[in-house]
């Protein structure tokens, strides 16, 4: 009888086993088709889109192109959306893709006003200029008009910017509710793994990185000398240029950066939204919604609060905190522009090799970076 | 209304993300794509199941707080894992940094790429949240 007992238990445990490891596999699976199909979706998303623009150069107004772009840039959203697949990863490809192709590089010089916008003729169709000889598909030139080119960068931010800040309005509103089960010791807990974890993953990749890029710098290196034993062909410069581009490092100062900058955001309040309630007829879904709720905006509160507004004194300690600038460390920026004519020379124009964004969203965020909050 | 915002929220992520992946210096970034890639795709695997196991042991070994089941701290890690590149760019940019410095670019680009790393481990890990699969650290013991 206890044998019989005991070989129920086991084979109980063999199915127990079985299923995890199945339900394993099922998972790896699971995550490979959607992160290689919605890359791919992406991608053939973006080469339509590329192909789309190339076809209708010269034909749209600028308006109809910005609004062609943004739909263009949601079609594989909606497509990964519809199949389960993860839209984010999509948009991510398309966006990638329609940057290099779509955009492109600005080539050739276009007239500019003393406020930094692209002169347009008079009947505002600043690419009815027909002249332009059509070149390849996947030339990189760019299929979109100056006036075009000039906007989306800033309709998209004013997108992304305005959704920020309704995630984070939808935070601090939802904080106080009922739905979240406050307890100190799980948020605690949460805020301690979330940057433990960061920490350790911080250290181990950087490693990693810094193994395979000195792997990567020694064969180039080795295959560069052989080049250059045998032709003496490549130029003094090149060589340099190339190793500095190549061999970058992280030392133990970014390390302490990147621990801090692991600021946690409205994605992973997004994301806790959507975890679904337990449902009694199915059994499927999270009894602990509340807690995780609770763990996560404590995560986002703390990073968010703490470790951004001690980033700024970081840097600084670090020394690579602002230099040559006021005391303050701080440029703050208006929000309203001004018809001053210094600060138009620093309107970026959208191009590939520009630092437009970062100096764009310059000017929209200006928050004091001791007082730590920076939305 | 709870439905119709939480739909609004998630679906708003994609103007947050496809607004970075198109203003992101793609010269820069592939020349970090080495430590762009390992952080992002390695990194958040790591640290997803760093989390993980922190918060299910810890919330187990705490006798006076909910346990976490395993399935729920791994879906936690997955989402905690995801890092805003909004907020951190907003710091980054009042210290004076542009997208020709190394720091800048690397964490932009890990900020970007494992939002979707991090999107796809949490959809799959969902798909878990079922009363008839028990994971517990019988199970995940017996497997290692």
């Amino acid at each position: 009888m206890k044998q019989k007992s005991l070989q129920l238990i086991d084979s109980c445990n063999l199915i127990i086993v079985c299923s995890i490891s199945v339900q394993c596999w099922l998972a790896t699976l699971h995550f490979l088709v959607i992160a290689f199909g919605s890359l791919f979706v992406g991608l053939l998303c973006g080469v339509a889109a590329t192909v789309y623009f190339w076809l209708m150069k010269g034909i749209q107004t600028p308006l109809v192109e910005v609004l062609m772009f943004l739909c263009w840039a949601f079609i594989p959203y909606y497509i990964c959306d519809g199949v389960d697949w993860s839209g984010i990863v999509a948009i991510v490809a398309a966006g990638f893709f329609m940057d290099i192709y779509v955009i492109g590089s600005r080539t050739e010089q276009e007239p500019i006003d003393s406020i930094g916008s692209v002169l347009i003729p008079e009947n505002g169709h600043a690419n009815m200029v027909p002249s332009r000889k059509r070149t390849g598909v996947f030339s990189q030139e760019g299929f979109l008009s100056a006036k075009a080119k000039n906007h989306i960068g800033f309709v998209t931010e004013i997108n992304s910017t305005l959704m920020e800040t309704a995630i984070f309005a939808y935070l601090g509103i939802f904080l106080l509710n009922k739905r979240y089960h406050w307890n100190v010791i799980i948020p605690v807990v949460a805020v301690v793994s979330c940057i433990a974890s960061r920490s350790v993953m911080v250290v181990f990749s950087s490693a990693v990185s810094n193994a395979i890029t000195r792997i990567s710098s020694i064969g180039k290196k080795s295959l560069q000398g052989s080049c250059t034993g045998s032709r003496n062909a490549i130029p003094n410069g090149t060589n340099d240029r190339n190793n500095k581009t190549e061999l970058v490092l992280i030392d133990a100062r970014m390390q302490l950066v990147l621990i801090f900058s692991g600021l946690r955001g409205a994605m992973s309040f997004a994301l806790v939204e959507t975890v679904p309630m337990f449902d009694e007829s199915t059994g499927e879904g999270s009894r602990y919604k509340p807690e995780l709720k609770a763990m996560t905006s404590a995560c986002i509160v703390f990073t968010v609060f703490i470790l951004g507004g001690y980033t700024y004194y970081l840097l600084q300690h670090l020394g690579m905190g602002p230099s040559g600038k006021d005391e303050d460390g701080l440029e703050m920026v208006s929000l309203m522009s001004t018809p001053d004519g210094e600060e138009d020379e620093e309107i970026p124009r959208i191009g590939k090799d520009d630092a437009l964004g970062p100096q764009r969203r310059k000017r929209i965020f200006c928050p004091d970076p001791k007082s730590g909050f920076h939305l | 209304m709870y439905v119709s915002l939480t739909l609004c929220l998630f679906g708003s992520n994609r103007e947050i993300v496809f607004e970075a992946a198109l203003n992101i210096n793609k010269k820069s970034f592939s020349d970090m794509a080495v430590p762009i890639v390992v952080f992002s795709v390695w990194g958040t695997f790591m640290s997803t199941i760093l989390s993980a196991g922190m918060v299910y042991y810890g919330s187990k070994s705490i006798s006076w707080c909910t346990t976490i089941p395993f399935i729920e701290s791994l879906a936690f890690g997955s989402l905690i894992s995801s890092i805003d590149p909004i907020a951190v760019l907003s710091v980054l940019n009042n210290m004076g940094m542009s997208d020709k410095d190394p720091i800048y670019v690397l964490i932009f680009g890990e900020s970007l790429l494992n939002d979707g790393v991090a999107i796809v481990l949490f959809q799959t890990l969902i798909h878990f949240m079922d009363e008839k699969i028990v994971i517990d650290s019988e199970a995940v013991s017996s497997i290692s």
